[in-house]
């Protein structure tokens, strides 16, 4: 194995390190607790629970990274899985209605891009509307119905392999769903860490100014970032679509929430300019032992809210003092 | 006259710079004492560390005999010291009463906030001096020149007894310059102790009893306005011609054939207006001014940040004014910003980032960043350029402001650049990364570079420049021919004094 030196030591992600001590923590803490927690089925359980929100979380990450937030994702993701059911039930090809549930999604986002980075007006605020507009949408165009998708409402013989990347197992064990979150997670990975726009997201979060002044589109950077959230959200949405086959236009709502948490406890800074898809991914791995782990521990589920809060609070906080201490 | 406040060998330091240098003088009671210098000779540090913005490192402040540790700005208030900063400290959201009672409200006996009679106070306070502003009036609906006049009513309101007006009337049309003088007088019989900083010599001697001349954080001396005149005061600020090794150093007149940018007739709205410049191969031209005198404004629209109202800038002939920013950079156009921390570096990115930040076609293979080229470009210019680094992944934010601004000139190096603005490119610098720099400017412009150079500091403009066009308040006033150069002149007609005045 290979030595670090002094300096590589110094530029390791402290944030990441310590994040994942925490995981690790908390994961022999449930498994002292219970029995239960660590079988192989209940760990691939926690593994596809987490799958949705992980991938959106990746997209998360990069409109954090570059400064903004996005409280639009629940929507997106309940707004596409309406639209890709209402198509399949509407005898389309299964390959279009998932296509056109991906392209609005990214519409959606490049749309929030716009009314952020052209028109100016705050993240928080344009998809805060947004939000609205997009559960709205699912509303009016599905009435406020359930959309179902099962041999009963589409006559379609692809449909088998349609609820097969919801609810299939590779080899019997290893969900579809966490396959496909794994390999968004590579995607984002290599984005962010390897390529000249993940330089440039991190640039433009960092310092604008500096990236103006060195020639970077900075509104391009920033519209693609949420472009790209937004396409992440249809494929949770879809996928969702496709595991529990009865969506409703408001599948979505609270996601947010849920999304933003894993990625601040994951070290993104509100701030810009800092932030590892990693950090995100174990962010996200917390959440879902402590929701996996309080439960079979027997703990009220209220706990749970309230202990969420406590690791959101504690790591935000750990952090700003560690670094005012620097 | 008694003395109202000593200063007894103040020094303050920042990085890469000495603010205030052993300073020591007095300043009596019921006089208006003008505090007079260049850019960055300490007039704004003094006054800060007796508003108790800064803590100085040395030295001790006395009030009426008394020492008084002034370490925040509320230890100054109680002292009874008001300071009307040249930025103002006011609120946009808020009214002017509201603002002028921010921070030392009335209260009912209830405990409720008087307003009725903060109205009343304010309303007479801004009576008696003739202020024509209704208390009830937004903050924001004020020109600038009325919300000055807010702010020196708040500090009368706050009951001081020495008020500070640093820099007030730069922001002031002939009309308010009037009111205000008017209020200082009035003030003065009042029996308060008044401090003036500005850089207009004519106002100076109209209203103030004694000058103290403050020169690169030194003192040089306090004297009666009555006795000295400002050919005096200029030769003070501007310090003694250069030294027979400077002068020489560069006095070879060069002669240049080609125009390779030229700036006709810019104007911007209240930045600057009709400015042309012609700038050749292989020239290195100064932009000498104060601050405020629209000289970045002209180098962040000639790099494409600004856009003008009207007007021209070419390159090689071709007119670029409609290529942004990136299209500029491509052309060959580079910038050092004044602002480092605020648009030249990415302080969450490392040395080697940092670099390759400005070039990222050198480094990209399909769209992926290629970790070899990069630090391979990267570390041959932290070699060229000598920045003092563990090595390219450091962190930017650990290093010296020296070796940051070289990583910003590196960064744009490796684009190999036609025209290289530089705007306060030695400010908050160490000597040797300043003197580092500037032979490296010299040596590219041996091999054609051509470099605009904004600075405050007339003697890097003196040694490096071949030409210096004069900026004051958003016009190119003057032009220096490298054998024309000479300084008090330059500083005097930067600052504005006339030239009869002399």
């Amino acid at each position: 194995m290979k030595i670090l030196t002094k300096q590589e030591l110094k530029n390791i992600n402290l944030r990441e390190v310590s994040i994942f001590l925490v995981f690790i923590l908390i994961f022999i803490v449930f498994t002292i607790l219970t029995p239960h927690f660590i079988k192989i089925d209940n760990l691939l359980n926690i593994i596809r629970q987490i799958s949705l929100n992980g991938i959106m979380a990746m997209g998360m990450t990069l409109v954090i990274v570059v400064g903004e937030i996005d409280l639009s994702v629940g929507a997106i993701y309940g707004l596409t899985g309406i639209i890709t059911g209402m198509l399949i039930t509407a005898g389309w090809p299964i390959w279009l209605a998932v296509l056109v549930g991906l392209v609005s999604g990214a519409v959606v986002g490049a749309f929030n891009g716009l009314l952020v980075s052209y028109i100016k007006i705050p993240s928080f605020i344009a998809t805060l509307g947004m939000m609205n507009v997009g559960k709205g949408i699912a509303l009016l165009i599905s009435s406020g119905l359930p959309v179902v998708v099962s041999s009963r409402t589409v006559d379609n013989p692809n449909l088998d392999s349609f609820l097969y990347i919801g609810q299939g197992k590779i080899w019997g064990y290893i969900p579809v769903m966490s396959v496909v979150l794994l390999i968004i997670v590579i995607i984002s990975f290599i984005l962010y860490n390897k390529s000249l726009l993940g330089f440039h997201l991190k640039a433009v979060g960092g310092n604008i100014n500096t990236a103006k002044a060195s020639g970077i589109n900075a509104s391009a950077v920033k519209l693609f970032a949420f472009a790209y959230t937004g396409l992440v959200c249809a494929i949770a949405g879809i996928l969702n679509l496709a595991f529990i086959t009865n969506v409703r236009a408001d599948s979505g709502t609270g996601l947010e929430l849920t999304v933003i948490s894993s990625v601040i406890i994951g070290g993104t800074s509100l701030d810009g300019g800092k932030g590892t898809i990693i950090g995100t991914l174990i962010g996200i791995l917390i959440i879902g032992i402590l929701n996996n782990g309080l439960l079979l521990v027997g703990i009220s589920p209220f706990w749970k809210v309230l202990v969420i809060g406590m690791v959101i609070i504690g790591a935000v906080a750990i952090d700003t003092i560690l670094k005012r201490r620097k | 006259m008694s003395e109202r406040i000593r200063f007894e060998n103040i020094s303050k330091v920042f990085p890469g710079t000495i603010a205030l240098d052993d300073v020591s003088f007095s300043i009596k009671r019921g006089e208006i004492h003008a505090i007079v210098g260049a850019n960055g000779a300490g007039k704004s540090t003094l006054m800060n560390i007796l508003g108790g913005q800064y803590k100085n490192d040395q030295g001790k402040v006395f009030i009426d005999g008394k020492q008084l540790a002034i370490t925040n700005p509320d230890h100054s208030r109680r002292a009874g010291i008001a300071v009307v900063y040249q930025e103002l400290k006011l609120c946009d959201n808020l009214t002017v009463v509201e603002n002028v009672f921010l921070g030392n409200e009335l209260r009912k006996k209830s405990g409720g906030m008087d307003w009725k009679k903060m109205r009343a106070e304010a309303a007479k306070i801004l009576k008696a001096f003739k202020i024509d502003v209704g208390v009830n009036e937004m903050l924001s609906d004020l020109t600038i020149g009325k919300k000055q006049l807010v702010e020196i009513a708040k500090a009368v309101c706050l009951a001081a007894n020495i008020i500070i007006f640093d820099e007030p009337t730069s922001s002031l049309s002939m009309k308010e310059v009037k009111i205000l003088f008017d209020i200082i007088k009035d003030l003065k019989s009042k029996g308060l102790t008044i401090l003036f900083i500005s850089h207009r010599m004519g106002e100076v001697f109209e209203i103030s009893d004694r000058i103290t001349v403050l020169r690169d954080g030194k003192w040089v001396g306090t004297f009666n306005s009555a006795r000295v005149n400002s050919d005096q005061i200029v030769d003070m600020i501007a310090g003694k011609e250069l030294s027979a090794f400077l002068k020489s150093k560069s006095i070879e007149k060069r002669t240049f054939a080609k125009v390779i940018l030229e700036v006709d007739g810019i104007s911007k709205k209240k930045l600057y207006k009709n400015v042309s410049l012609k700038l050749y191969e292989g020239e290195i031209l100064g932009i000498y001014g104060l601050q405020g005198a629209g000289r970045t404004e002209l180098i962040q629209t000639i790099f494409g940040l600004l856009r003008p109202d009207e007007g021209k800038i070419k390159v090689w002939g071709k007119n670029i004014i409609a290529l942004k920013t990136k299209q500029r950079i491509d052309l060959g156009i580079a910038m050092v910003p004044e602002d480092r921390k605020g648009s030249g570096l990415f302080q969450n990115m490392t040395v080697g980032e940092n670099i390759i930040s400005a070039i990222p076609q050198g480094v990209e293979k399909l769209g992926l960043i290629q970790k070899g080229r990069l630090q391979s470009i990267a570390g041959d210019l932290i070699k060229n350029v000598k920045i003092k680094t563990y090595g390219v992944k450091q962190n930017i934010e650990k290093l010296s402001g020296g070796n940051q601004q070289k990583v910003i000139i590196a960064k744009w190096l490796a684009k190999k650049p036609k025209v290289f603005l530089l705007d306060e490119i030695s400010r908050g610098i160490d000597v040797g990364s300043k003197a580092e720099i500037f032979k490296m400017m010299q040596a590219l412009r041996k091999q054609g570079m051509s470099v605009i150079m904004v600075s405050s500091e007339i003697d890097e403009i003196l040694a490096e420049c071949d030409r210096t066009l004069i900026m004051r308040q958003g016009e190119i006033i003057s032009e220096f021919n490298r054998a024309e150069m000479v300084k008090k002149r330059m500083v005097a007609q930067a600052m504005g004094f006339e030239d009869e005045e002399l």
